[in-house]
């Protein structure tokens, strides 16, 4: 092998590319040559340079990214939502769980609101005076009277209790 | 024994499940799975960011856009490259996108912070500081470089890539990062001899 060769490869040489043979005559010729001694030293000196210092993210990134990700996944991110396969839970919730829980509190509000309203509407004597269960007799269900009775006993009583409280003092 | 699709079986950990596996189950809904890619990529991607645009703070910046561009991007990753290959390349034209916005006289490199590198008394000192020197100035021939070869360089050299994975991330052929590598080298040594010289002098 030549100088000349020897330039031409030593970069890969160095770099660990090279195939055996090559690296083999490389290795050979430098062992002989003074001047390629020198320019292997010199390709191996920038290397150096590089170091061989890893750079670390800086503490607490992947939590900062990941608070980043949900916020986005929250604002109806491209997430599909799909398998539930759960593992260990790390420190946060999936963002699912968040919007199901918030759907959740929406449907309960709703399901009370009409729970208080509709009797009033429907059935205006419920809350009126006399017996109660006589006002709305020939209407509904009697699984819903039945319900509707009960409920209206129990409201009655607690008025009653409280008001009757209340006077006595 | 049952095959339980993309679920891992009981007693293998989040850690030594693939990329690929984790992806699957990102986008079967587990968002939290996510944060395990990040810890996999967060210092290669930082580092990369670092060599990059210089200063630790904008490397954080970059690198968060980073994640979040491979997260929103997910849906489309087709998984034909490996995702560490798609993840760099992401890193890497978010980089550009800085420096191209970011480009002023005073170049990156050679302002990146060293806090961390301080001499741990357990290395020769003399020997410390001369590797030191040494760095700076391989740092600040490096600045000098074109984007094209500085890029191949910051590679090979601080990210360990093989030739093939800087093809890959690079979307260039093996032979263009061969070309342009050694260019590099070369212009690195002409820049580094020229400085010695005059800093003798």
């Amino acid at each position: 092998m030549r100088c000349a060769q020897v330039d031409r490869h030593v970069d890969r040489f160095v770099d660990g590319v090279l195939n055996t043979s090559l690296a083999r005559q490389i290795e050979a010729h430098v062992r002989s040559c003074a001047r390629c001694t020198a320019r292997l030293e010199a390709v191996r000196a920038v290397l150096k340079g590089f170091g061989a210092s890893v750079d670390r993210a800086p503490p607490g990134f992947a939590a900062r990214v990941m608070d980043a990700v949900y916020r986005e996944a929250l604002a109806g991110g491209p997430r599909p939502a799909g398998s539930e396969t759960q593992v260990a839970l790390p420190t946060r919730l999936p963002a699912r769980i968040y919007r199901r829980l918030g759907l959740s509190f929406v449907l309960t509000a709703g399901v009370l609101a009409a729970s208080l309203l509709i009797p009033r509407v429907a059935y205006p004597g419920l809350l009126g005076t006399g017996s109660g269960a006589s006002a709305f007799s020939r209407e509904g269900s009697a699984a819903v009277k039945g319900a509707l009775n009960w409920a209206d006993s129990a409201v009655r009583g607690i008025l009653r209790e409280q008001a009757n409280g209340g006077s006595e003092r | 024994m049952i095959e339980r699709g993309t679920a891992a079986p009981i007693g293998e950990t989040i850690q030594q499940m693939t990329d690929e596996q984790i992806i699957g189950r990102v986008r079967g809904g587990e968002t939290r799975m996510f944060g395990e890619l990040v810890q996999r990529y967060q210092d290669p991607v930082f580092g990369m960011a670092l060599r990059f645009v210089g200063s630790r703070g904008d490397a954080e910046d970059v690198a968060q856009e980073v994640f979040l561009r491979v997260y929103r991007g997910l849906d489309g990753f087709k998984g034909d490259a490996k995702f560490s290959t798609w993840l760099y390349r992401v890193t890497f034209n978010l980089c550009t996108d800085w420096l191209r916005r970011n480009r002023r006289a005073d170049r990156r490199a050679a302002a990146i912070e060293e806090a961390a590198e301080v001499a741990d008394g357990r290395v020769n000192l003399e020997e410390r500081i001369l590797e030191t020197e040494q760095r700076d100035k391989v740092r600040r021939a490096l600045d000098r470089l074109d984007e094209r070869y500085r890029s191949v360089v910051v590679l090979l050299y601080y990210q360990k890539m093989s030739y093939e994975q800087i093809a890959a991330v690079l979307q260039l052929r093996v032979k263009t990062v061969e070309t342009r590598l050694y260019r590099a080298r070369k212009m690195l040594r002409q820049s580094l001899e020229s400085g010695e010289e005059g800093g003798v002098a």
